[in-house]
This record gives structure tokens, C-alpha cells and sequence, in this order.
């Protein structure tokens, strides 16, 4: 038992120096043999992440190096795969950064974080964590999982994303949702604009508020809803003729708007302090 | 005895209430022996089950998130005073007490507020209660209790210089994004608050401001938590 | 150059390393130390979220019934006066929220009273005076989990908590709300049932060596 659970953890490191790589550039492979379910962890000071999905059974890791001012330290737990870039005195924005290209197996949870640069999940049924001050996040074909996405500034982009929790908090950075459904949608912005544009559909609960970010959500005529929105000093705008329902505040026309489309499967709730709020038909 | 009596009394049997009887059939009957094994096995097996399964991370840092939101958790600057040290370990001290003490802020920031609208004591766990930093919106505080706001602003303001002082060796332009940040989160904190005056007791204000709360504390831990746990 | 085997831990992962001890842990935790909860968390989620895994067979209800159960426990920490075993109390907790989750969505936690008839489609079959020795010692982690998953709730429920957690039949009554009598008779129903499931089938006989 104890030799099999050694030969699984096998790492191969390979160390390439110098082929097709920029000058003081250090390209490392690890090959990490996991069980079921694994959660693949990396955190990256600067430079870009991108994770998909790889072979059953394996994590495979590729680190490009900018140069030798920082390392990379990996280690292998039961369930584990953890990834971390060290930067060594003297490193900088530059000579700090590290480019990570991963593949994990698709029932992989997936864990990333850097200041700036990329994050790249797609594919996975495996919970998607991403995190960065100005990290650029891109999120697609995730199913049955929840995706939790925090930026201060970088633009947020989120595509084919089901049946999972979704939360996204963001300050300045835009969040452009295509096809994100759910039992629980919720982003969180300061200025960055918000676009949605989906079903609203599982029965879910979706919450998009701002402090001065538009807000701008598009759904199909067949949309079952329930929503509510409010505006306390931007404009309010709806293309749906809505069944009214009761709130708990004054509906005043131009700032508000509630009320249910179809079955009112879904509760749609759409709040912003000074943005623009667009419900559209598509 | 025949197995069917047998099977009828097994429950019992298995939880160790034995008679004579049951052991004579067990001796002669090796279907019934099987089956006493087969059972006492599946309960012996059973036990590779407990904990044999582990949560994903993100378990931990929604619960770590939501003890703060609901001010579980406190700093150790309410232990005795922010530690002060020289160069990089002030950094490191403040990258463990900052984000504990941003948390607070979601559910301090709006209990002190309901506190000066209601002038009723605030419903606050004992452990927020004992020593919490005072907390301000911003720099207008033209509504309402004017000193009591300016204290906060001060307050508030001395928390983000620490903030952006221990992020001192990153660069100034990383800095100055920081310091907009901030800028950007205490506007819709004193905004959210307007709203909140404006409408007490309205549910979507209170979500402003505990969205607003969210976002500072997220502005502190990403601009200090280098780490995932 | 290629090399072989773990890479090391950075400075940080090393300082995270426990270093309470229980008690100190709880009672830190009881004046807000985040670490400590961390502490007391790692130590405990394992058994917490496998209750939750293995009644609910879906990874992300048993991870928000793990986040509900912990976030209890750690509300109610400063009630907690050291009269049962820490592990217990949380384990107490993860339980009921459980329950109470399976309850709100109209799942019977527990059959009916014992008798055949109510039960006859959940009923393993009985298989007298047939001899079958392949069970013996052959069910493996993996093997009994997916069986326990395609239990009836209210078996699973009951076999869980005795067989997996070690709870009395007394225990299991109070906190299911059935009688003492019924969590025996599901009790052995389960198991039943589990060696059923648990039986290769003839196929798979055939091509044993």
C-alpha cells in the first residue's frame, strides 16, 4: 500500500534552459500522477495562469520562468496538487513573473491567484476559485460547481457556466456574463459595468448590484422571472411588459421597476446607487 | 430452531443480545454462520468511511469570509495596538491582522451605523465589542453627528495609510492603484449610507453597504494576502 | 536534468503549521482568534463533510452543509464548557443540520415504523439457506461507499450514524426523532440491503480465478 501511494505521488521534473525561450528565460514540467477529485492550487505573484482539462489521473504543469530571481515550489498532498511562485531578493513585476500552463483532470478543483497576468479555467466540474488585483479572468464550461471570482481591476469574463454558485466581487473591472446559470448568481461591483447575458434560468437567484457600474442584462422573451430593480440616481429601463408585484419600497418610474415574467421561476434582483440599469429582450 | 426464527431475532443477535438457541442454530447452520459474517463485516468495514473525504478550500474561506462579515473574528490590533515593526516585517505583521480587521469592518461598519441612526445599542458579539477600531465613511460627513464621522474618517484614513504604507516596497504606481481603490470603496461606503439614511429600514440599502464593507475587505486582503491558506 | 520526487514547502506554508493544542484552540477561538477556528476547522472537516458526502452524495450540498455545521459550531463556541468531547458537540451539530436540510426538502429521514408491508420495495430480499462466501472480506473503501449511496435515505441515514459514526441506537433515536426500536429494525435493513448490493454478481463470479 505504502509503495503504491509513492509511486503515485511520482514528480518528473523537467528542466529546459534556453530552448525556445527568451533570453534568461527557465522553462519546468511537473507531472504530478492524482487520484479522483484533486484540488490543483497555484499562486503566482505576476504573470498569467491558464488551467484546462488534461488526461484522466494527471496533472501536468508548465512553468516559464522569467528568470532565475524566482522559483517555483510544488508539493503533493492525498488530494492535492499545490504550485507556488517564490520570488527571491531583487525580483520585480519583470523578473518575478511566471507563465503557467496546467492541465488537470476535469472532476479537479482549481484554485488560482496572481496580482496581474490571465486566469484561464475552462472545463472543469470541479469548483473554480480565481483571485487577483488586476488579474484578467476569463471562466468558461464550468458545470456543477461553484465559481468564486475576485478582482479589484481586471476585467471579469464568465461564459457557459452552470448548475453552481457563482459569486464575483470586483471594484473598477468590467464582468461580462454569457450563459451563466444557476441556483445562485451574485457579482458585486464599484464602477465596473455589468453584462449579463443568459437565461436567468434553473430556478435560481440571481443578485447583480453596483455602486456606479451599469448594469445592462439581457434575456430571451421566454425568460421566467422574477425581478426587481432600482437605480437611486440613475436611469431605470425594462422591455418586458412585467405582471406587477408588490415591494417594499416605492416604485418610482424611472428608478424602479418590479414585477414577473412567465412563471417567475427565477428572482432577478438588479440594484445600483448611480448606474444605468437595462433589463433588454433579446 | 430454523433460519427464519433466526433472521427474525438477528437485529437483536448483532447487537450482542445472544441465546443459547441462536448459538446452537449458528454451529450447525453455515448459511446463517455466512451470513453473521457478512453483516458483522459490512459494520466493521463501515468505519473506513468516516473522514475519508476532504472539502475543497473554498469551504474554509467562506466560513472564514462569513466570521468575519457576522464580526466573529478580531484583530490583533484590538489585542494592544498595531505592531510596529521596521522594514518588511511591518508588512508581514500587518498581511495577518489587516484582512481580520477589513472583515470587521463589513459587520462593524454597518452595526455603527444602525447605532448612530437608532441611538440604540448595537446587537455586536462580545469579542467585537471589546476595544473595535472606529470606523468612518469618508471624508463628508456633512449629515448627520459631524464629529462623530470626522473621528471615523480620521480613523478610517489611518487604517488605509498603514495599508498603503506596508505595501511600500511594491512601487509607487502599485500604490497609487491601491490608493484609488480605497478612494473608490469609501465613496460607495458614504454613498451607501446616504441611501441607507434616506431609506431606513430599506433591505436594499443595507445590501449597498454590505456589499460596499465586502469590497474594502476585499481591496485589504488582496493587497496584502500573497497566499491562498 | 530531471529529478525525482516532493518539492519543498515555501517559509509561509511552514508557518501555518497547528500550533495549538485543542483546548487552547477552542478557547482562542472563543475570543475571535481566526487562526484558532482555522485550526479547530482542519481538524475536524473531514469527518464533518464526509457525514455530509455520504448522506447527500453531492460534493457541493455536502460542502454548504460542512460551511452551515462549521459556521454553528463556531457561533456557538463560547457556550461550549467542555461537558462532552469537542468532537462531539460539533459532530452533534453537523448532524442535525443535516437532518434539518434533508427535512426541508421533504425527504423522509426515516421510514415508517417497521413492518414488512410499508417497506417491501426498500426490503432487501431475504436469502435463506443459501451459502455465499464471496462477501467475506472483499469490500473495499470505494466499493462500500457507492453502495452506501444508492441506499434509501432513511437507511443510509440510520447506518451512517451507528455504523460509520458509532452512534447508540438511543442517540440516533433522539436525534432522528423515531424510536429506539425503529433505528434497530433500519439499522438492519441497511445492512441487508448493503450485502446485496455489495455481492458480485454472476458474471463477475464466473471470471474470478
Amino acid at each position: 500500500m505504502l509503495s503504491r501511494q509513492r509511486a503515485r505521488n511520482l514528480v518528473v521534473v523537467v528542466v529546459l534552459a534556453g530552448v525556445g525561450l527568451a533570453s534568461g528565460e527557465i522553462r519546468k514540467e511537473y507531472h504530478f500522477s492524482v487520484g479522483r477529485k484533486v484540488n490543483v492550487s497555484i499562486i503566482n505573484q505576476y504573470g498569467p495562469i491558464s488551467v484546462k482539462p488534461g488526461v484522466k489521473g494527471q496533472v501536468s504543469v508548465t512553468a516559464i520562468l522569467h528568470s532565475d530571481k524566482v522559483e517555483v515550489d510544488q508539493s503533493q498532498g492525498r488530494k492535492r496538487v499545490d504550485i507556488t511562485s517564490h520570488l527571491l531578493s531583487g525580483a520585480d513585476e519583470e523578473s518575478g513573473a511566471v507563465e503557467y500552463i496546467v492541465t488537470a483532470p476535469p472532476d479537479a478543483s482549481v484554485n488560482l491567484h496572481s496580482r496581474n497576468g490571465t486566469l484561464h479555467a475552462e472545463g472543469f466540474h470541479g469548483d473554480v476559485t480565481l483571485e487577483g488585483a488586476e488579474a484578467i479572468v476569463d471562466v468558461r464550461d464550468v458545470s456543477d460547481a461553484h465559481v468564486h471570482v475576485r478582482t479589484l481591476n481586471g476585467p471579469i469574463t464568465m461564459t457557459n457556466i452552470r448548475e453552481g454558485h457563482v459569486e464575483v466581487t470586483s471594484l473598477s473591472g468590467d464582468v461580462v456574463m454569457s450563459s451563466v446559470n444557476g441556483p445562485f448568481v451574485q457579482v458585486n461591483s464599484n464602477s465596473g459595468k455589468i453584462r449579463y447575458d443568459g437565461e436567468f434560468g434553473g430556478g435560481g437567484e440571481y443578485f447583480l448590484t453596483s455602486h456606479t457600474g451599469d448594469i445592462e442584462a439581457t434575456a430571451p422573451s421566454y425568460a421566467s422571472i422574477e425581478v426587481v430593480a432600482r437605480s437611486e440616481q440613475g436611469k431605470v429601463e425594462n422591455d418586458f411588459q412585467l405582471q406587477p408585484r408588490h415591494t417594499s419600497f416605492p416604485i418610482k418610474t424611472g428608478s424602479a421597476f418590479a414585477g414577473t415574467v412567465g412563471k417567475a421561476a427565477s428572482s432577478v434582483k438588479l440594484f445600483s446607487i448611480s448606474g444605468k440599469i437595462h433589463l433588454k429582450k433579446r | 430452531m430454523n433460519c427464519l426464527e433466526f433472521e427474525e431475532l438477528l437485529p437483536e443477535f448483532l447487537e450482542g443480545v445472544e441465546s443459547h438457541e441462536q448459538q446452537t442454530h449458528l454451529r450447525s447452520c453455515s448459511a446463517c454462520s455466512d451470513l453473521v459474517s457478512e453483516l458483522n463485516t459490512i459494520c466493521r468495514q463501515a468505519r473506513l468511511l468516516q473522514a475519508s473525504d476532504e472539502p475543497s478550500p473554498r469551504v474554509w474561506h467562506a466560513i472564514r469570509r462569513q466570521l468575519r462579515d457576522e464580526g466573529l473574528v478580531r484583530s490583533q490590533a484590538e489585542k494592544g495596538g498595531l505592531t510596529m515593526l521596521p522594514g518588511g516585517a511591518h508588512h508581514r505583521s500587518m498581511r495577518w491582522m489587516l484582512p481580520v480587521a477589513a472583515g470587521l469592518l463589513v459587520t462593524l461598519g454597518v452595526v455603527r451605523y444602525e447605532q448612530r441612526e437608532r441611538s440604540t445599542p448595537p446587537m455586536m458579539t462580545q469579542s467585537s465589542l471589546r476595544g473595535a477600531a472606529p470606523l468612518s465613511t469618508g471624508a463628508s460627513s456633512s449629515s448627520i453627528s459631524g464629529q462623530g464621522l470626522a473621528d471615523e474618517s480620521v480613523a478610517n484614513a489611518n487604517e488605509d495609510e498603514q495599508l498603503l504604507n506596508a505595501l511600500g516596497a511594491e512601487g509607487s504606481s502599485l500604490r497609487a492603484a491601491y490608493r484609488t481603490d480605497l478612494q473608490d470603496v469609501n465613496g460607495y461606503i458614504r454613498d451607501a449610507e446616504e441611501s441607507a439614511r434616506k431609506h431606513p429600514n430599506d433591505e436594499v440599502a443595507q445590501q449597498y453597504l454590505m456589499n460596499a464593507y465586502e469590497q474594502r475587505a476585499t481591496v485589504y486582503e488582496l493587497a496584502l494576502d500573497r497566499s491562498q491558506p | 536534468m530531471i529529478a525525482a520526487g516532493k518539492g519543498d514547502l515555501t517559509d509561509a506554508r511552514k508557518a501555518q503549521r497547528a500550533r495549538f493544542s485543542e483546548p487552547e484552540a477552542i478557547e482562542r477561538a472563543k475570543h475571535g482568534d481566526v487562526q484558532a477556528f482555522e485550526f479547530l476547522y482542519q481538524m475536524h472537516r473531514r469527518r464533518v463533510y464526509s457525514l455530509c458526502l455520504r448522506m447527500t452524495a453531492n460534493t457541493a450540498s455536502a460542502e454548504d452543509l460542512t460551511q452551515e455545521a462549521f459556521l454553528q459550531l463556531f457561533r456557538k463556541i463560547g457556550t461550549f464548557r467542555g461537558e462532552s468531547a469537542f468532537s462531539t458537540w460539533l459532530h452533534r451539530m453537523a448532524v442535525n443540520v443535516v437532518l434539518m436540510q434533508l427535512r426541508k426538502r421533504g425527504l423522509a429521514v426515516v421510514s415508517l415504523e417497521d413492518t414488512l408491508e410499508n417497506t417491501d420495495e426498500e426490503a432487501p430480499r431475504k436469502e435463506l439457506g443459501v451459502a455465499d462466501r464471496a462477501l467475506m472480506g472483499s469490500i473495499d473503501r470505494l466499493q462500500l461507499q457507492r453502495a452506501v449511496e444508492t441506499l434509501p435515505p432513511g437507511y443510509r441515514m440510520i447506518f451512517l450514524l451507528h455504523d460509520v459514526e458509532g452512534y447508540e441506537h438511543n442517540e440516533i433515536a433522539e436525534m432522528v426523532g423515531c424510536s429506539i426500536g425503529n433505528s434497530k429494525s433500519q439499522l438492519h435493513k441497511a445492512r441487508m440491503k448493503l450485502r446485496e448490493l455489495l455481492k458480485p454478481s454472476r458474471a463477475e463470479k464466473a471470471f474470478r480465478p
